[in-house]
């Protein structure tokens, strides 16, 4: 149906008041009266109109005149009762709200309903768990918080950090007008700095002394500027880049940072070590660790090991181009990273290399070619020592290992592989000398092996093949450096391999060409900033890799 | 450029520019040292009661408060903007809380509604005009009982004149009570005609077992039925252009009382932390 419908016919004269509260009762059935109801809502009719008497001249009783307005339909037919009423009376009815006093009725409804559910829920019995804005992480619950909560004001615990949670709405009240900045500074609210506050003050009580980061810092930061709860219950988002540029990106504060560092003494940075760790020893830069910088992409400082060019001041010497290189072989295929440097539980680092795990089942230090059985001990130049001076006892050992019974036989046995040992190494001290201190591969094997030898192991030259070996030890024993390989190379950051495993180790490695063991074979930044990068599109918060809460020095500091 | 368009072109502007200065501020202050949620709060609080007062600023029309027309504008444009202020306010994600459960639950309401309310607002007075049969929401019960009348006195006036009963008890049967009260109001809300065109195709196969005066009545019964329908089609939407408020008011009321206690439990419990 395209066609206009035409306007009805209606009265346009009439003007029709939908702001007033009240409309008459027939309005719905098509016939409201002309009177209308009173502003109470009270219904007005009476008559059609009010008959007035008319008198002419002469005349003692005169007339009653209908006075219903032609708009209406002008006089009746009827015309008035002789009493003067009118004849034609209006059924009363009961007037009805308009819809403008509906809305208002309803909004006020509205409202009272509302204020009694926020003061039931405000004061009920759900009431902390109505005005919490959120459960708290998974930080701050658990069994322990459940045990302790209780002793807390608010059921839940909420007066472990809420000095409002102690008591009723005035307390509320009192401390909403406490706060800094206040509902009525305004002003503050950008010119305020992340300083602590009272909420923080609760933090401390459970995390004393906040004496976390760099010593040198300069005023204490808001924990709840950082660590925002009630966001969820699993773990508490990471903080912001803006909280840390907050400092690391204000130079102001970085100077006054930098100044406060040269007055602390240098123990006082020392990174204190996580036990069961060894953590590779950065000096601290000159000014610290005090530069400005907006981003990791762009002006992030290189990592410390490559803009000092650090060297690995371990003590084992190792090639990792000749361990990858086809010369050295397991199960005849070469060597591949993963067949030492193997992840640990949780794969975020690798387990430790230890000579028993990760050595030994090349380099087994075996000393006779004759006797493959028998192998130097490791780690203990003591043992050493006695293993060889007690040769004689280890060959008969063996003999009776291999199957000879017989006394005559095995000390036959021993007599033999002594003398064929004295005949190469002279003498038992020549001997002790050459398995300590012969560090030449390419020289024969220090007692009889011969590089064809069937044995894949490697040739044992000597323990200072490996090891730094010097004399000058207690009981005439040489002093063999002790190995320290670090499991954690970036200290001030974390890195964790099993988010990385996309990558192939040669990609951030380069341990194929290194042949030194002084070579650190960490990436350098821009590796890095290859993914981590709005380019890359990997993320590159500061909480990608840094912990604010680092420990240093090696007693707590004195509070500042 | 008509006067509409230059008006909305302005005021659209004007929204945009505020909302990239916000959101630049806000990406600004996010940082630092300000407490950018008690700023957005603050704002977001002043524009409402500014916005909840529009509807108090019509009942003080003696205040040189200058024109409502420019106050409804602010009202659209500035609603709007409370949109953006409330996602950056609440940093974009769903609450948690209960309570700030129920606050985001009303601001929803009463900005859906807002929204819903200016669409039908801007939109529906073109349909009651195409569709015709315009008449003051106040007067449609008065054109109602018109029609309600011509159509019974045609019913009964057929009884006598074609001595037959089929068009009276038709009516009684089936247009009496379309005649009584407005009908199918949802369909007419959503434009759907098939009530309309199952009662003309009664009446047309009604036809059949009529004389070619009662033929002629119904005709006439026809063209009423169309215009009740019309006038049906008038309540419907004048109504719902009244109805919305019913929900936008009352919920805006509860919204402001809860962002009051919001802030005094924001100021009470965080003690001016961020």
């Amino acid at each position: 149906m395209k066609d206009q419908l035409p306007s009805p016919d209606f009265d346009r004269s009439r003007y029709d008041r939908p702001n007033q509260d009240w409309e008459c009762g027939w309005t719905c059935d098509g016939c409201p009266c002309r009177i209308g109801p009173s502003p109470s809502g009270t219904c007005r009719a009476t008559a059609e109109c009010r008959p007035v008497l008319e008198k002419k001249d002469g005349e003692d009783k005169g007339r009653w005149r209908c006075t219903r307005s032609k708009e209406h339909g002008g006089p009746c037919t009827n015309g008035p009762l002789p009493s003067g009423g009118c004849a034609c009376p209006i059924p009363t009815c009961q007037p009805r709200r308009s819809l403008r006093n509906q809305r208002g009725r309803l909004c006020v409804a509205v409202t009272a309903v509302t204020l009694a559910l926020l003061l039931v829920g405000f004061f009920g019995p759900w009431q902390w768990r109505f005005i919490s804005a959120g459960p708290v992480s998974s930080n701050h619950h658990g069994v322990v918080f459940a045990q302790m909560k209780h002793s807390w004001p608010g059921s839940d615990g909420c007066g472990a950090c809420h000095t409002a949670a102690h008591g009723d709405l005035h307390e509320w009240m009192r401390a909403a007008f406490r706060a800094r900045p206040g509902p009525f500074e305004p002003h503050r609210l950008l010119t305020v700095t992340a300083g602590m506050t009272e909420l923080d003050n609760h933090c401390l009580s459970c995390h004393p002394g906040h004496r976390f980061h760099q010593p040198n810092v300069t005023r204490d930061h808001s924990c709840s500027a950082c660590h925002r709860e009630h966001q969820g219950s699993g773990r508490m988002p990471p903080p912001a880049d803006t909280q840390c540029l907050s400092c690391h990106g204000n130079g102001t504060v970085m100077e006054a940072s930098r100044k406060a560092g040269e007055k602390l003494p240098p123990a006082a940075f020392d990174y204190r070590q996580v036990a069961g760790r060894q953590h590779f020893q950065v000096p601290r830069p000159e000014r610290g660790y005090t530069r400005v910088f907006k981003s990791f992409d762009t002006d992030h400082p290189e990592f410390q090991l490559h803009a000092q060019k650090l060297t690995d001041t371990n003590s084992l010497r190792f090639n990792h181009s000749l361990h990858l290189s086809s010369l050295v072989q397991r199960n005849g295929q070469p060597l591949a990273c993963a067949d030492c440097h193997q992840p640990a539980a949780a794969g975020a680092h690798f387990q430790a290399i230890t000579f028993a795990k990760h050595c030994q089942s090349c380099h087994a230090l075996q000393f006779d070619a004759r006797n493959p059985q028998l192998r130097v001990p490791h780690g203990d130049p003591v043992g050493v020592r006695a293993f060889l001076r007690s040769l004689p006892t280890q060959y008969a050992d063996l003999a009776r290992r291999s199957g000879v019974t017989a006394q005559a036989d095995t000390e036959k046995f021993v007599a033999e592989e002594m003398r064929l040992l004295r005949e190469r190494a002279f003498s038992g001290e020549n001997l002790e000398q050459q398995i300590f201190f012969a560090s030449d591969p390419s020289k024969q094997l220090t007692v009889g092996a011969s590089p064809g030898n069937a044995s894949p192991r490697a040739r044992f030259a000597g323990c200072a093949y490996c090891h730094d070996v010097k004399p000058g030890g207690a009981d005439g024993l040489p002093h063999i450096a002790r190995v320290f390989t670090p499991d954690r190379w970036l200290i001030r950051g974390e890195f964790n391999h099993a988010k990385h495993t996309i990558v192939n180790c040669a990609q951030c490695h380069d341990a194929a060409s290194s042949r030194r063991t002084e070579d650190i074979l960490l990436p350098n930044k821009q590796s890095c900033t290859e993914c981590h990068s709005p380019a890359g599109g990997v993320s590159q918060t500061c909480a990608t890799c840094h912990s604010y809460h680092t420990v240093h020095g090696s007693q707590p500091q004195t509070k500042r | 450029m008509s006067g509409f368009v230059r008006r909305r072109l302005l005021w659209g502007s004007l929204l945009l520019a505020a909302t990239l200065a916000v959101i630049s501020a806000y990406a600004r202050w996010a940082g630092a040292t300000t407490r950018e949620a008690y700023l957005s709060g603050w704002v977001l609080f002043g524009l409402m009661v500014l916005l909840t007062g529009y509807n108090w600023f019509k009942k003080i029309p003696y205040l040189p408060l200058g024109r409502s027309e420019v106050w409804l504008q602010f009202h659209i444009y500035a609603g709007l903007f409370t949109g953006v202020l409330f996602l950056l306010h609440v940093r974009g994600r769903w609450p948690t809380g209960w309570f700030e459960i129920v606050l985001t639950v009303l601001y929803v309401l009463v900005m859906v509604s807002g929204v819903l309310g200016i669409l039908i607002s801007r939109g529906w007075p073109k349909r009651l005009t195409a569709r015709g049969g315009e008449v003051p929401f106040e007067r449609i019960p008065i054109v109602r009982r018109q029609l309600r009348e011509q159509a019974e006195a045609l019913a009964l006036n057929s009884v006598a004149e074609a001595r037959s009963a089929t068009i009276a008890e038709f009516h009684a049967r089936r247009l009496h009570a379309f005649f009584a009260g407005p009908q199918n109001f949802l369909s007419h809300v959503f434009e759907i005609r098939l009530p309309l065109n199952a009662l003309l195709n009664e009446l047309g196969d009604l036809n059949r077992f009529l004389n070619e005066q009662e033929r002629k009545v119904t005709a006439q019964l026809v063209t009423l039925v169309r215009q009740k329908d019309g006038l049906d089609y008038q309540h419907a939407l004048q109504l719902t252009l009244r109805l919305w408020l019913f929900i936008h008011i009352p919920v805006t009321y509860s919204l402001m009382l809860c962002a009051l206690a919001h802030i005094v439990l924001v100021y009470g419990f965080s003690a001016g932390v961020r």
